[in-house]
């Protein structure tokens, strides 16, 4: 993944939007959520991608193909700018053995085990920010990688830690 | 095997590598033509250069001209002048005669000719180091070993040596038989001759202090020590002796069969050779600092098994606690970079734990701010105490308990007593002192004059984050962590360090503040 910062932003918002639209057509977004990491894709992800994607997407399209299936898994509301995965899986009550779960794996077991979490969250209609989703799954810099960790990692012990102290 | 005629001892010349005698040896760096001493090791190099030292400064005060340069043919005069009686035997590594001294040798009364015993078959067997079943270093290794291997052997044990058990009494310039000798000597050079030519010519200074002083030397008092019988069961008082005395400590006698020596033979000693057990090793020795630090009184500074830390030898730089020597000071004519050289072979439970030394450059502009007046060193001490203690407040109150945190897998509460986790950081405290120290010194030495104290004190604080949180980074590599836990314990961790680095480095927090804004 080759694009900056803004533009991946930009991206997302742009992809997120699309799948939102109530003119996108139900059939297709359905057929985008059914895409699973490791299954090869539908027809319409490829219409899809070469109209909505940045243009080297087939270079790591297996991450394309989860976020994408993500984002109409969550449709019409899974976009929150500003509100980070890690904020809403804690809110969510998501596990802390899933959390570390997740940011330990790789490849295909860390898109398997992102789509189940966007579920959990879809499950409780609790949209976030995709772009901490896209860097959780297009970094591939070792130092820069566990930043993105880092944060999501920060963001949802803060909150958990202070669950656990009221309660 | 007369030292004062024989080459024995191994140099390196301009013409290459050859063997010279004792007095040759000495004229040799006086005139620059000894480029180096062979075939000593380390821990034997501070020792024999201590009694290089001494043993031209105690033929200089007999003369009574000073400058070291001389011929040969003078040091052996000296050095004959110095035995007295006892003659070229005073001299020579093999005297079978046990009545008749030998080169740190005593005689032994006629009773004791009988009892003596094999002490060791090599060198190193002799040698200081009671090392534990060869994990220091390979034990008896030098057999077939050539004459000045003893010699260095001999000069190491007699001088050097601490208390070893019953039997095995300790030297007098060393704070009790458990204490050890530091060397610690600012030199212009590192290289043998000018440092022993800039050694001597500074001794003289030295001995005057020291017999101006309170102990009761003798200008025309003993030197070599080993030329008294010794029964092992008498000392003899500092009254006897010069101030530059040669010192033994135990009765051994070297053995050969004509040829070459082929083993150490010892009696053991129930009492000290030098009675001064009150002086807690403060004998007016030119290379020991005067820990001045216990309320109890003055000894001899005794170094632990951390060695050379920049503490202590930040103590030792800026007088802090500590009395220096004239040899502990440039002489007021030098100019340009010296060095603080430092050494100490520290002693353990029956073994050594290691040999310690730090040369520290302290560059021409460095050196006129550090030993000038004090009022003019007042403030950049005070400065250095203080980085020493940011450094201790930050590696005990900010990293060590992000390292626990992490290492105890983020728990509801802190273990302070928990052994593993203890263990683990003892670690990253080492790692972490290693990383400071090594900046501390060139740090101190690039701060203005006049000083910034706020401003040094901050650059210090900043330095000190990074290291911590690179060590804190290492930790999160390398410690064993609960996979269930690995995050929780790391965003943890970083809550731990950045909350407690603030508290107790706002300076810090409002700095960052400041680059936010």
């Amino acid at each position: 993944m080759n694009a900056s910062p803004e533009d991946l932003a930009h991206i997302i918002a742009h992809v997120a939007g699309t799948l939102a639209s109530e003119h996108f057509p139900t059939g297709e977004r359905a057929a985008l959520r059914r895409m699973s990491p490791g299954q090869p894709p539908p027809l319409y992800f490829y219409r899809f991608a070469l109209r909505h994607l940045p243009g080297n997407w087939e270079a790591v399209e297996a991450d394309w193909v989860t976020l994408t299936a993500g984002m109409a898994l969550m449709a019409p509301n899974a976009h929150r700018p500003g509100f980070s995965l890690g904020t809403a899986l804690g809110e969510a009550g998501y596990s802390e053995g899933r959390m570390e779960r997740l940011l330990q794996s790789d490849g295909d077991t860390r898109r398997i085990l992102f789509l189940r979490a966007v579920r959990f969250l879809a499950a409780k209609a609790q949209p976030f920010d995709w772009l901490d989703g896209a860097r959780l799954l297009l970094t591939r810099d070792a130092k820069k990688r566990e930043g993105v960790h880092r944060r999501i990692a920060r963001d949802f012990y803060t909150l958990v830690d202070q669950q656990k102290k009221s309660a | 095997m007369n030292l004062l005629t024989d080459p024995l001892v191994p140099v390196t010349t301009a013409q290459g590598q050859t063997f010279v005698n004792l007095p040759a040896l000495l004229a040799g760096l006086g005139d620059d033509t000894v480029r180096r001493i062979d075939g000593l090791q380390r821990h034997q190099e501070d020792a024999f250069h201590v009694f290089l030292c001494y043993l031209a400064g105690a033929v200089l005060a007999r003369d009574g001209d000073w400058n070291p340069v001389r011929d040969e043919a003078f040091w052996r005069d000296g050095m004959r002048f110095l035995a007295g009686d006892a003659g070229d035997d005073a001299w020579r590594l093999v005297v079978d005669d046990l009545s008749r001294p030998a080169f740190m040798q005593p005689p032994l009364p006629k009773a004791d000719h009988g009892k003596l015993k094999l002490q060791a078959e090599t060198p190193d067997a002799l040698d200081l180091l009671p090392t534990a079943k060869n994990h220091d270093l390979k034990q008896a290794r030098a057999a077939r070993a050539q004459p000045h291997e003893w010699l260095y052997a001999l000069v190491s044990l007699q001088t050097m040596s601490g208390y070893f058990g019953r039997g095995n009494p300790g030297i007098a310039r060393m704070n009790s038989g458990f204490g050890n000798r530091p060397v610690v000597e600012v030199a212009r050079s590192r290289e043998q001759a000018p440092r022993w030519r800039d050694v001597v010519l500074r001794l003289e200074a030295h001995r005057r202090q020291v017999l101006a002083g309170s102990l009761p030397f003798r200008d025309d008092g003993l030197v070599l020590v080993w030329l008294r019988f010794w029964d092992g069961k008498t000392s003899l008082s500092l009254s006897e002796l010069d101030p530059f005395f040669l010192e033994i400590c135990r009765r051994v006698r070297l053995q050969g069969d004509g040829e070459q020596i082929t083993q150490a033979a010892g009696l053991p000693s129930d009492a000290n050779r030098i009675a001064a057990k009150e002086q807690n090793g403060l004998v007016g020795d030119a290379w020991l600092p005067e820990d001045h630090s216990d309320k109890k009184g003055a000894k001899a500074l005794t170094v632990s098994a951390d060695g050379w830390t920049a503490d202590r030898l930040r103590r030792l730089l800026f007088e802090d606690g500590i009395r220096h020597t004239l040899l502990q000071k440039p002489a007021p004519d030098w100019e340009g970079d010296v060095w603080l050289l430092a050494s100490v072979l520290v002693r353990g439970q029956g073994t050594t734990d290691g040999f310690h030394e730090r040369h520290l450059l302290i560059p021409a502009q460095v050196k006129r701010r550090l030993f000038a007046p004090k009022p003019q060193v007042d403030p950049l001490a005070a400065l250095a105490k203080e980085a020493v203690e940011l450094a201790g407040l930050m590696q005990n109150r900010v990293l060590k308990p992000a390292v626990l945190v992490l290492a105890q897998g983020a728990p509801e509460k802190l273990a302070f007593d928990d052994d593993t986790t203890s263990a683990w950081w003892q670690r990253f405290a080492a790692r972490f002192g290693n990383r400071w120290s090594d900046e501390y010194f060139p740090w101190l030495w690039s701060l203005p004059d006049p000083l910034d104290r706020a401003e040094a004190r901050l650059d210090w604080a900043r330095r000190l984050k990074a290291h911590a949180e690179t060590v804190l980074h290492e930790a999160e590599r390398i410690l064993p962590q609960h996979t269930g836990r690995l995050w929780h314990a790391r965003v943890a961790a970083r809550r731990a360090f950045n909350g407690a680095l603030y508290k107790h480095f706002p300076d810090l927090k409002e700095a960052r503040h400041e680059r936010i804004a």
